[in-house]
């Protein structure tokens, strides 16, 4: 870096940029599937959303379940540390509490499970009960943010708001979440009439989603097994009635979720998304590394001299590669820090890099600089330190010690 | 007793056009403790047969043994552990890292080698410094001394390994006579003192002179 400034210095960039590119990917990537608060056991999350039905005239249905339905196919399921029955995404409602402010605010209809299996934080008063929820309680738990836009200043709990025409109670405040926490995410939470929950086609239609926690140490597919048997028990049940119901491959883990859900009658095949996604990596690996490798060499090339003397004094071919290797992974790693830096601002602060329903929304900082896209950065540097490296290193070390202290 | 020997060696340098024979049938012995030169006009392979002697470069024939050792049959990595163990080179253009100061040029030939302490390193350093003068230089740059301090620091990056063998290549060639005259002191000095063969390529008669035995070449062959 001293001896040849200008070089290193454009390497150093040149990683940033490829580090920031390759970064932005992964935060994509990442945010989708890594655990963050509420949403902090993705990893052992899993998804019920659909049912495919067809009906006796041979024409198909498909769509969200009904509670009925949901219940058949995901109650009491062996393994299952808690599941939540809830709406099918948020619905925008206005809301008017006793400030003057009327205002539309993302509402979640939900079940008493949807505290266990998501952890929102609990700032004031309590979360609604299994009886509440089934006696069609006009309750709701709000967020932070919420509660101050309809009460001001002023202590929620206790106090009500018009939600939907209804007029709701409040009885707890919770820490406000990202929207990228796609089925925890709310601003008024409230518990789902399952009662009165419309219904349709023969009553296995609705607007039901099953959010579903596997106990620590359960294999999910054991999980998503005995859902494909209850389909099979459900298919035999519905032949009956002449109906048939398609298995498209539910409950999704939360990989599939964020490979995207190709709608309510396919089952999900992201093998192409996925090799586009590795292929756009290893391009962004590749086309630097070549430009990396290049400047090496010429780096390298000014310093010929120097590696044969060490070769006269001593130093073995291997450890030729090593030094080169370890020389230019601290300059990678320079770059990979500025560019993983660059691209959690890019994150951060331009709008459009994370959207939920088309919207921008913005990620926290603890959402971006965890293990998994640190450790990341830290693998595309190694990768590209290798790749970049590798071939300059051994051609240094091959290179004849009389012919390297020679050269001019 | 022979510490270097070669036997048989020939060396020939092939492009796509033409064959140049540097060496041909070369056999020497040299004895430990000897101050050998070697002489001859530019071209006849005087450079080449020291690369050979000092494991840098290959015979195309011939068998080298240095302290009893047969290195022809040595693999790279050994042939660099020998090199660092009993192999110092001083060169005419010094070949010293610019990056990196005295202190640190002098000790990269003990970076290579296994099983010597930090403190160990320090006080070999430190001792060639002392010995050679040069301790007031050793945060210095090769860019900021003299062509003489440069030579200076070049020896006891050789010397600081211990070596039985010092190959120097024409290590007067880029220094004024008074300058070439202390690093030819400083050379007899390790080989009388220290018992160090010294093997040194010269076009310098009056240098050679001084030194046990003049071996001369013409054309890839020892003439006398």
């Amino acid at each position: 870096m001293r001896t040849q400034p200008l070089i290193a210095w454009v390497t150093v960039i040149g990683t940033a940029l490829s580090i920031f590119l390759i970064m932005t990917v992964v935060m994509i990537e990442s945010v989708g599937v890594m655990s963050f608060s509420p949403e902090s056991n993705r990893d052992r999350m899993l998804y019920g959303m659909y049912v495919h039905i067809n009906k006796p005239n041979g024409s198909g249905g498909s769509g969200s379940m009904s509670y009925k339905c949901a219940e058949r196919l995901y109650a009491n399921l062996k393994g299952v540390e808690a599941i939540s029955f809830q709406s099918d995404g948020a619905e925008h409602l206005d809301i008017h509490g006793t400030t003057d402010e009327t205002f539309t605010a993302s509402v979640r209809s939900c079940d008493q499970g949807f505290w266990e299996v998501f952890d929102h934080k609990l700032l004031e008063g309590r979360l609604f009960s299994k009886e509440e929820v089934e006696a069609g309680s006009k309750l709701a738990v709000v967020s932070s943010s919420t509660a101050r836009r309809l009460f001001g200043p002023e202590n929620a709990i206790g106090r009500h708001f018009m939600l939907d025409h209804n007029d709701t109670e409040v009885i707890g405040v919770v820490e406000d979440s990202s929207p990228l926490a796609e089925w925890a995410y709310g601003e008024v939470f409230r518990p789902i009439d399952v009662i009165s929950s419309s219904e349709w086609g023969g009553g296995y239609f609705g607007n039901i989603a099953a959010a579903i926690l596997v106990e620590e140490g359960t294999d999910l597919e054991s999980v998503r097994n005995q859902v494909k048997n209850r389909y099979a028990e459900f298919a035999s049940e519905l032949k009956a009635e002449g109906r048939d119901i398609i298995y498209h491959g539910a409950p999704f883990t939360q990989q599939v979720y964020a490979d995207g859900i190709p709608g309510s009658n396919n089952t999900p095949d992201n093998s192409a998304d996925r090799a586009i996604n590795v292929a756009v990596l290893v391009i962004l690996l590749l086309v630097p590394a070549i430009n990396l490798s290049s400047m090496l060499h010429s780096r390298l090339r000014r310093r010929i001299n120097d590696l044969g003397v060490r070769r006269a004094f001593g130093c073995t071919r291997g450890r030729i590669v090593r030094d080169i290797i370890g020389e230019n992974f601290i300059v990678t790693l320079a770059g990979g820090l500025i560019g993983l830096g660059a691209g959690v601002l890019f994150a951060l602060f331009y709008d459009g890099v994370f959207t939920v329903g088309g919207e921008s929304v913005r990620p926290s900082l603890s959402m971006l600089l965890n293990f998994r896209i640190i450790f990341s950065a830290f693998a595309a540097c190694f990768i590209l330190n290798i790749i970049s490296a590798a071939i300059p290193a051994w051609q240094a070390a091959r290179m004849n010690p009389v012919n390297a202290i020679n050269a001019k | 007793m022979n510490i270097i020997e070669l036997r048989g060696i020939s060396k020939v340098y092939r492009t796509k056009e033409i064959e140049t024979t540097a060496l041909e049938n070369v056999n020497i012995s040299i004895e430990k403790g000897e101050f050998v030169s070697i002489m001859g006009p530019s071209g006849c392979g005087k450079s080449t047969l020291l690369n050979i002697m000092g494991l840098l470069d290959k015979p195309e024939s011939g068998e080298i043994r240095l302290l009893g050792t047969d290195c022809s049959t040595l693999g790279d990595n050994a042939l660099s552990r020998f090199r660092n163990e009993h192999i110092g080179f001083v060169f005419q253009s010094f070949h010293l890292i610019p990056s990196l100061d005295v202190e640190s040029n002098i000790e990269m030939p003990l970076d290579y080698r296994a099983g010597i302490s930090a403190s160990e390193r320090t006080k070999r350093v430190t001792d060639v410094l002392e010995r050679l003068d040069i301790s007031h230089r050793r945060r210095h740059k090769p860019g900021q001394l003299s062509g003489g301090q440069c030579q200076r620091v070049a020896i006891a990056r050789a010397l600081v390994g211990r070596p039985s063998i010092i190959l120097a290549d024409e290590p007067t060639g880029n220094l004024d006579s008074r300058m070439g005259a202390e690093v030819m002191e400083l050379l007899h000095t390790l080989n009388r003192e220290d018992g160090i063969t010294i093997v040194m390529v010269t076009h310098n008669e009056e240098q050679a002179r001084q030194t046990d035995r003049i071996i001369r070449f013409f054309d890839g062959r020892i003439v006398s």
